[in-house]
């Protein structure tokens, strides 16, 4: 037990050690080549920012973890429902992917201002935004893992008299979680483009905004301020989907490392 | 148990035809094949990869409409009830769940979950029987080949079907397992009434394991010869040595060759001659 401990707390030391020399060089620089805080502000400035201005993050991360978070909800909400309907009417797919496709070949960002237009400069937009963002690799891949399954498993099913509803849930869905996970990782880092970028260009509150606001000013200690905090937000919303993957793909897992080990 | 003259039909099927593909490249799958399958009978199809032995038994099961021809199906309530069930050359385990879980699967995906606790006693004492009693908390990666085929035989058994549409089932499985599979499968057959039709392209494995052989040919598939295997039951691995069992092989493998172009006879005969010297 104290030497797993030990041997976990270990790993811990390449990744602590790499971040750590990653900020000391920085430092140094700024230092050696007296950089001027305008182009760079040390990592020592970026901290002051970051504590003064604590309150301030707080408030502004707590929007956009919310827009985020409801954006990838929305998201993939609208992508499982869209993907269904694509398995099971053929007419459904015909008429809807040549939409999806068109969608998809134009960068959303385009989007984002007409979305602000229409859904206003608060929060609704953002999450719109982060939300049409998420649509499109959680449909692709949902579509791919519902269609993997085996088709002798839907025969078996079927010579059992379950309904096509039956077959859906309860064998081509929980067959499709691994590729939904796999592509919701990803997804979670767009989710966070997209409200990011929707306070870019609009809208009084969020780490985008924050962003915006401080390079009116040149700050950008301040700058620097709000992408830290963008990332500890990215790797908690990350962990959360992480954990959320461990709990409900546990055979998964343990059907992965399985095969590693043979 | 074995089949007798007053035995009844469980299935018919007459006269069915059906052609898969469309123009040039139709495919005729079965022609004008007639089948009837005795209740507690067990029956196998033999035939050469290709000759529609797979889509004889998706007919069967209702997974598949004829085009045409008469059948006297299994119907839909029966369906439901989980009489009819289906094994296939690989085991068709759910890496999400269990042993049990994936035993149990055969009474969700039929519809019975109203007794969970019977469902689940029988399936236990199912896997039990075929010795994973050790194993019913282990998922499918944790097992052996032979292993997941034999969850998925208990899974087959577990709704107590009165018909058992077996497709290859042993034929990914090595010599060695396989035959202890035909014997298990023997086994725990007599002690059921069901009625098994047994898709395989292996001989000794029909003969051993059935009480009639069917041998089919390809393009179209239909029936060309029915043999009656006369061993007493149970068989076991001396049955093979059995006179009547090679009678009966060589009688299968006779017809099953003269369908097929590989077993050429005339050929093998010059081909004979030519290494006597002729």
């Amino acid at each position: 037990m104290k030497y797993s401990f030990r041997r976990n707390a270990l790993q811990f030391i390449p990744p602590l050690a790499s971040f750590g020399a990653l900020i000391l060089i920085w430092e140094l620089l700024v230092r050696w080549l007296a950089v001027s805080p305008v182009i760079l502000p040390a990592p020592t400035r970026v901290f002051q920012e970051f504590v003064k201005r604590s309150d301030e993050i707080l408030f502004h991360s707590a929007i956009t973890m919310f827009e985020a978070f409801a954006g990838l909800v929305t998201g993939v909400a609208f992508a499982m429902v869209c993907s269904f309907l694509i398995l099971e009417f053929t007419t459904f797919r015909r008429a809807i992917y040549p939409l999806i496709m068109a969608k998809q070949v134009v960068p959303t960002i385009v989007f984002a201002p007409i979305l602000l237009v229409w859904f206003g400069y608060g929060m609704s937009s953002k999450v719109v935004i982060s939300a049409t963002i998420c649509f499109f690799p959680i449909v692709v891949n949902a579509l791919h893992g519902l269609n993997s399954l085996q088709p002798e498993v839907i025969e078996l099913a079927q010579s059992l008299g379950s309904s096509r509803w039956k077959i859906l849930w309860r064998l081509r869905v929980p067959h499709s979680l691994p590729s939904i996970f796999a592509a919701l990782k990803p997804t979670v880092g767009l989710a966070m483009i997209g409200a990011v970028v929707g306070e870019f260009i609009g809208g009084n509150y969020g780490l985008g905004y924050m962003i915006i606001e401080s390079l009116r000013f040149i700050n950008l200690a301040g700058m620097f301020a709000a992408t830290v905090a963008l990332m500890i937000l990215g790797m908690l919303f990350f962990g959360m989907v992480e954990l959320l993957g461990i709990l409900l793909l546990g055979w998964y897992r343990k059907a992965l490392r399985i095969s590693e080990v043979v | 148990m074995s089949s007798g003259e007053a035995a009844a039909v469980l299935f018919r099927g007459e006269r069915l035809s059906l052609t898969f593909g469309t123009g040039v490249e139709q495919v005729q799958a079965l022609k004008d094949l007639s089948i009837e399958l005795r209740r507690g009978e067990f029956t196998s199809i033999v035939g050469p990869s290709g000759c529609g032995k797979s889509t004889l038994l998706r007919i069967i099961a209702g997974l598949i409409q004829p085009l045409s021809g008469r059948l006297v199906p299994m119907d839909e309530t029966k369906r439901r009830t989980g009489l009819v069930s289906l094994m296939f050359q690989s085991p068709v385990l759910l890496p999400w769940r269990t042993t049990l879980g994936n035993v149990v699967l055969a009474a969700d995906l039929a519809g019975q979950s109203r007794e969970p606790a019977r469902i689940e006693a029988r399936a236990r004492s199912l896997l039990r029987t075929v010795g994973l009693s050790e194993f019913i908390n282990r998922y499918p990666f944790e097992l052996s080949a032979g292993m997941q085929q034999r969850v998925a035989l208990a899974r087959a058994l577990v709704l107590g079907p009165e018909l058992m549409l077996l497709d290859e089932p042993f034929s990914a499985l090595d010599a060695l397992t396989r035959e202890e599979m035909n014997f298990e499968l023997q086994r725990l057959w007599l002690q059921t009434a069901a009625t098994v039709l047994f898709v395989t392209h292996d001989i000794g494995e029909a003969i051993m394991l059935s009480d009639r052989v069917l041998v089919m040919s390809a393009r179209p598939g239909r029936i060309v010869s029915e043999i009656s295997v006369p061993l007493d039951r149970p068989r076991a691995v001396d049955s093979r040595y059995d006179p009547r069992f090679v009678a009966c092989h060589k009688e299968v493998y006779s017809a099953l060759h003269a369908t097929s172009f590989i077993g050429d006879v005339p050929s093998q005969r010059t081909l004979s001659s030519l290494l006597a010297g002729d």
